[in-house]
């Protein structure tokens, strides 16, 4: 049997199996429903590949085991908190703000630890590290007493200015540790950053997820290895990097944004091997489309997100959900997809979303019981998706119930006819997803022009050209899988691992020495983690960055640190200056200014340590000319665009080759996709099955 | 014409989207944690009218305030005849123009296409001191509005592209603390430079006359989404009465009549006392705002923002009262307690029309706590706000310490507090014995205290609801008023919720802020909740 690598992304609708075989150089894949227990659907994936002959090397899962018990709030394990006396309530007050402006009865996420399992001891640390009041043995003992017999399942100890001094959290963790046979642990080990409710929150959600995710992962290890014998099991995090599952049982809180992070990666893979350093992501599915970015050949991360939380017109609604701080791939979310459902309101406005007709009914034009317009219905009746059938032939669908369906709910009540009614839906729809792209551009500071966009997703193809257009990209990237490309993106990750050293001292206060001393610090933690692992310290490779804001800012940027060779001695040292003159430009680039004169706070030195994963090497496509092959041309048909409707070419891309050419308007479909090529537009295939379009100049 | 509808919808939606990422270019670029962390600010489009096109509000006291005192502001400089330049911007604070207290500052700046004014971006942000007599600017026994800070009346921050220093000078050398000032200057004028860019180039796009009939349409439609919503509801008059507490004058009574009829609301608040020598003084801008938030919470708080949405609805308060001062009466607290007070009133009279819709009284006051002094090296000061109890609801108990009705900021962290100020917090959590009993609760407020680490600390408290507690409905109890305590030398004494106090190094003061009241009778309360209040403790039961 051969070896491969396997990949298995978990979804609410599908479960996504990609497997590479390292000496063919060849991909299988699969998509198959998901199944209700998800261990399920990872151990079917693997009798699926064993059954076409390739045998897992190593698996790389992303799940939404976190995700959906933060989302559910069904089967929380009993979760206490251990804090400081005067501040029982912070994890409920959160930051005081509700998350409705004009909501009477606006209510809190439910609290992770209700007020009767938030516990208080005297203590006090000052936010100079000084301890002031040092915690009580035997006041530790009597809340160990009450926490077993409130028959707690995990606690979480965060005390009052922790950052800067963990010596009373770690007292008390010896000792109620010491008493309690539960998971316990500490704010200032999960997350050591000043701002109380931030790092209570994420120490928090860290215990309440440590019960569920490790039991699912222990299940999954044993079921792996009894199936394939001592196969590695990754698991993808939200910053884009795997994690053993150990890595992953200790920290809960960094796989949960574990499925969205993977569509991100295997865009980096396709921007290292084509070469391209600034990528856009557009990713539109069924109910969602997301927006994401790679610039300078690296991923954008976010430091702190609110997990199970809800989103706005593409950003997330402070005190809506769970604060988390780790690092995640930030990515700017809209309720349009291609099943989102396009309606009329009271006022007579076109409004498309945020409802969404799901897999089930589905759209209209699925004949499965739908009956209102979905954005899949309006691109049916605007010829731009293919009106007999989809899924290469294989689901017919009825174009007459679409086109009945857009008249008599968007048409009629605005006066429009059917063709003019879908292509209004499919304007408002990109509008709100060119929305998304700006947010993560131009709203942190990038000229998206600068960019490409990389479109996947079963949906995102047909949109990405007139997505590109008001943001002037002018070249667009369509792998050659775009439904399935998430999956692939777990065979390429690396594994990471994340650290923070709390430093909150202006630059000027530090030198370079001191500061390196934190780096000494984090890198040796991460040399013992990765020993236990039984990885080679040698293969650790570090990334630096700090997180730093002018003195008085609340919010930070985070910047690359370098390394200088140290003035004396032989050793290297961190380069304070160059930290700040990065900060000031990039300050200046996000924000639009910079004060050269004003003090730099450094909040924070991060490091991640990363074990790269050996780069897939991709097979060529087969190699054709210029001239695309009669027989990859299998129809035309008039389709609509918003200049008119224009006799356009409809290929297969089964049949297309790399060097093939094609001029707009066209269309290509495929077995997950369907990819739109406007008048404007020529796209050309690569040696890797991409296909790239270009803006006509 | 057909096409014109889509692209209508769409630039509608792209002038919120505009609003609303101003909004974030402001907050990422500011420097004081008032704006930063506590977003206290917002931003707008306006027509060349000086219509509200499109707003994004953080806090809803800035809802009907901004666009009344964004037109006041245009109508002045067109009466002054200051004429505005490509690259001018204006600043602004006078409240009696500009539509709410000293320490929000206004910068409008006209937006060209083709040599002619198409359009204006401006937002407001709160500064967190603008002088006067006590650090943060709110000084709880002012007379007039000269003793609040330093006012500006119109006047060109930026010419032609250039930003004019001593136009920031005199701002900055007029604050606490200057360093802040700047910056936050700097990060509104980076707003409305970015509000600028997006307009123009949706004209570049769309053209100016697809812009105009899109913007004309965006307020039709609101308008006529709001005169829906009004009909949702039945016809009919409802009033109330309450008062604001302020030592040394007695009780200010506020009252209010409230009509509705077919797709129209009037709000008349004739009968409200006479404007008084002290800050509780409302702008009408702020009077506005109130009602245009309680409307909002009541029908579909979806409908897009813009002057359509004020066609349906007409506000009488009489000059020369309390909610609708003339200058230089002081003002700074009218926005903050006085805009908490008239959302509760209004809340009542409309509970006479759609009961369902109403909550019990929040605990009605924004809590505000300032304090600074001179420190080796400069000056300090410190602003913040507090939450209280949120009213019970028929159906749920109210939320406990989070900001209600006419603010919605967020709170300083503790561990930040400690760092930046000379100051600790020694406690914070919910109070209690505070939340209004009933059927359901109120939600219990925030008990906080300060400790003092610098000598000559000047301290000021302005909060509301002391001595006139949060009310229940539907024979829910009352709320738990708001306490202010000093404690000095190991004593512990009862301060006045609204004082200026000297203090000195080791002093703490304790805020304990209003519960909300409760809805329905106690004694309808079901065992499960009562089981859940005696674990608690938040709940506040009189005995009967």
């Amino acid at each position: 049997m051969a070896v491969s690598l396997v990949g298995i992304d978990i979804g609410g609708t599908f479960t996504d199996i990609v497997a590479y075989d390292e000496q063919l150089h060849d991909f299988s894949l699969i998509k198959l429903p998901s199944s209700v227990r998800p261990e399920e659907g990872v151990m079917d994936g693997i009798s699926r590949m064993r059954e076409a002959g390739k045998a897992p090397s190593v698996l790389f899962h992303s799940t939404t085991v976190a995700t959906n018990a933060l989302l559910t709030k069904t089967g929380w394990p009993k979760v206490a908190l251990v804090t400081t006396e005067g501040f029982r309530d912070v994890l409920e007050i959160g930051r005081q703000k509700r998350s409705e402006l004009y909501n009477l009865r606006v209510e809190r996420p439910l609290p992770i630890v209700p007020r009767h399992l938030r516990f208080v001891v005297r203590e006090r640390t000052s936010s100079s590290g000084t301890v002031e009041v040092p915690v009580a043995r035997h006041d530790l003992e009597a809340v160990a007493d009450s926490l077993a017999e409130e028959g707690v399942e995990a606690v979480c100890i965060s005390f009052l200015n922790s950052f800067s001094n963990k010596a009373n959290e770690h007292a008390a963790l010896e000792v109620i540790g010491g008493r309690l046979d539960v998971p316990v642990m500490c704010s200032s080990d999960v997350d050591p950053l000043p701002k109380e409710f931030e790092r209570t929150s994420t120490a928090a959600v860290n215990a309440l997820l440590y019960p569920i995710v490790s039991a699912y992962l222990r299940r999954l290890r044993t079921m792996v290895s009894e199936a394939c014998g001592p196969v590695p099991v990754y698991i993808m995090q939200s910053d884009g990097g795997g994690t053993t599952v150990n890595g992953a049982i200790d920290r809960p809180i960094s796989i949960i944004e574990s499925g969205p992070a993977s569509g991100v990666i295997s865009s980096l893979h396709v921007s290292r091997l084509l070469g391209k350093r600034n990528l856009l992501t557009f990713d539109m599915g069924g109910t969602t489309a997301k927006a994401g970015m790679i610039r300078n050949g690296l991923v954008e991360y976010s430091h702190e997100f609110e997990a199970a939380g809800k989103t706005h017109s593409g950003r997330s609604v402070r005190g809506s959900g769970y604060p988390v701080r780790f690092p995640f791939i930030d990515l700017a979310e809209t309720s349009s997809g291609g099943g989102s459902i396009a309606w009329v309101d009271a006022g007579g406005a076109l409004r498309v979303g945020p409802v969404s007709a799901g897999s089930h009914p589905g759209p209209v034009c699925y004949d499965r019981g739908g009956t209102e317009p979905t954005i899949t219905d309006a691109n049916v009746v605007a010829a731009r998706l293919n009106q007999e059938s989809l899924l290469s032939g294989t689901m017919p669908i009825s174009m007459h119930l679409a086109a009945a369906s857009v008249k008599e709910k968007i048409a009629a009540p605005l006066s429009l006819d059917a063709e003019e009614a879908s292509l209004g839906i499919i304007a408002i729809a990109n509008n709100q997803m060119a929305k998304i792209m700006r947010i993560v551009s131009i709203e942190r500071g990038y000229d998206p022009r600068r960019f490409d966009l990389i479109a996947f997703g079963g949906a995102g193809p047909l949109h990405a050209a007139e997505v590109a257009e008001p943001l002037g990209v002018g070249s667009i990237i369509i792998p050659p899988a775009p439904g399935l490309f998430s999956a692939f993106g777990l065979i390429t990750a690396d594994l990471k691992r994340e650290y923070r050293a709390s430093v909150m001292k202006m630059a000027t206060e530090l030198d370079g020495p001191a500061a390196s001393g934190f780096y000494e610090e984090l890198e040796r933690k991460a040399v013992e983690d990765s020993v236990a692992e039984g990885w080679k310290a040698k293969t650790l490779s570090f990334v630096r960055t700090a997180s730093a804001q002018y003195s008085n800012q609340g919010w930070e940027l985070s910047v690359p640190v370098r390394m200088q060779p140290a003035r004396s001695g032989s050793s290297r040292e961190l380069d304070l200056g160059r930290l700040v003159t990065d900060f000031n430009r990039k300050h200046r680039q996000v924000y639009g200014y910079s004060s050269p004169s004003d003090p730099v706070n450094i909040v924070s030195l991060n490091l991640t340590a990363v074990i790269p994963m050996p780069r897939l090497a991709m097979a060529s496509g087969r190699k054709g000319s210029a001239t695309v092959r009669s027989s990859a041309r299998t129809d035309e048909r008039r389709v609509l665009y918003p200049e008119g409707e224009r006799l356009s070419s409809i290929y297969d891309r089964r049949l297309l080759e790399s060097g093939n050419s094609i001029r707009g308007p066209a269309v290509v479909e495929q077995y997950d996709s369907t990819i739109l090529i406007p008048k404007a537009w020529r796209a050309k295939v690569d040696s890797f099955g991409n296909l790239l379009m270009v803006r006509k100049p | 014409m057909k096409e014109n509808a889509i692209a209508s919808e769409i630039i509608r939606s792209s002038l919120t989207f505009c609003s609303e990422e101003m909004g974030i270019a402001l907050r990422n670029s500011a420097y004081s944690p008032n704006i930063k962390d506590r977003m206290d600010h917002s931003c707008a489009i306006l027509d060349t009218g000086g219509r509200l096109l499109a707003q994004a509000e953080h806090i809803p006291v800035h809802l009907g305030s901004l666009p009344w005192g964004l037109k006041r502001t245009l109508e002045r400089l067109e009466r002054d005849g200051m004429e505005l330049f490509n690259g001018d911007m204006v600043m602004v604070n006078n409240p009696y123009l500009s539509g709410t207290h000293l320490n929000d500052v206004t910068i409008i700046s006209p937006i060209f296409h083709k040599g002619r004014i198409v359009a204006y971006a401006a937002n407001k942000a709160h500064h967190s001191d603008v002088g006067g007599k006590v650090p943060g600017s709110i000084p709880a026994d002012a007379t007039d509005l000269f003793q609040e800070g330093i006012i500006i009346d119109p006047v060109k921050l930026m010419r032609r592209g250039r930003i004019d220093s001593d136009v920031v000078g005199m701002l900055s050398s007029n604050s606490r603390d200057p360093y802040q000032r700047r910056g936050d200057v700097r990060a509104q004028v980076a707003a409305n430079l970015l509000g600028g860019r997006r307009i123009s180039s949706l004209l570049q796009e769309y053209g100016l006359r697809a812009f105009v009939a899109a913007s004309q349409s965006a307020l039709d439609y609101s308008e006529k989404m709001t005169r829906l919503a009004l009909r949702s509801f039945p016809d009919g008059n409802g009033s109330a009465d309450d008062s604001m507490e302020m030592s040394g004058i007695g009780d200010i009574p506020m009252h209010v009549l409230v009509s509705k009829e077919g797709d129209t609301v009037s709000i008349d608040y004739d009968g409200t006392a006479r404007q008084v020598r002290a800050p509780v003084n409302a702008v009408y801008g702020v009077t506005l705002s109130a009602v245009y938030y309680v409307l909002k919470c009541i029908t579909d708080p979806d409908i897009m923002m813009n002057d359509g949405c004020f066609r349906p609805v007409s506000v009488r308060a009489p000059e020369g009262t309390l909610l609708n001062p003339e200058f230089p009466y002081p003002v700074s607290a009218g926005n903050t307690e006085t805009s908490m007070r008239n959302a509760d009133l209004l809340l009542r009279a409309f509970y006479q029309l759609v009961p369902e819709r109403i909550p019990a009284s929040c605990g009605g006051s924004m809590n505000n706590v300032m304090m600074g002094g001179a420190v080796p090296g400069g000056t300090w000061s410190f602003y913040e706000t507090n939450a209280v109890g949120m009213g019970a609801s028929g159906g749920r108990d109210g939320t406990d310490g989070i900001h209600c009705n006419m603010t919605n900021t967020l709170n300083t962290p503790a561990e930040l507090v400690e760092l930046y100020y000379p100051l600790s917090i020694v406690r914070y959590q919910f109070r209690e014995g505070s939340g209004g009993g009933g059927k359901w609760r109120g939600g219990a407020g925030i008990e906080r205290s300060y400790l003092i680490r610098a000598d000559d600390t000047t301290f000021t408290i302005m909060a509301e609801r002391e001595r006139i507690a949060p009310q229940g409905l539907d024979g829910g109890g009352e709320g738990g008023r708001t306490e202010v305590y000093l404690e000095r030398n190991g004593e512990r004494s009862r301060v006045p919720s609204k004082c200026t106090l000297s203090l000195a190094s080791g002093d703490i003061i304790t805020l304990r802020t209003a519960g909300g009241g409760g809805y329905g009778e106690y004694s309808h309360r079901e065992e499960e909740l009562l089981a859940k209040d005696r674990r608690d403790r938040l709940i506040l039961v009189r005995p009967s």
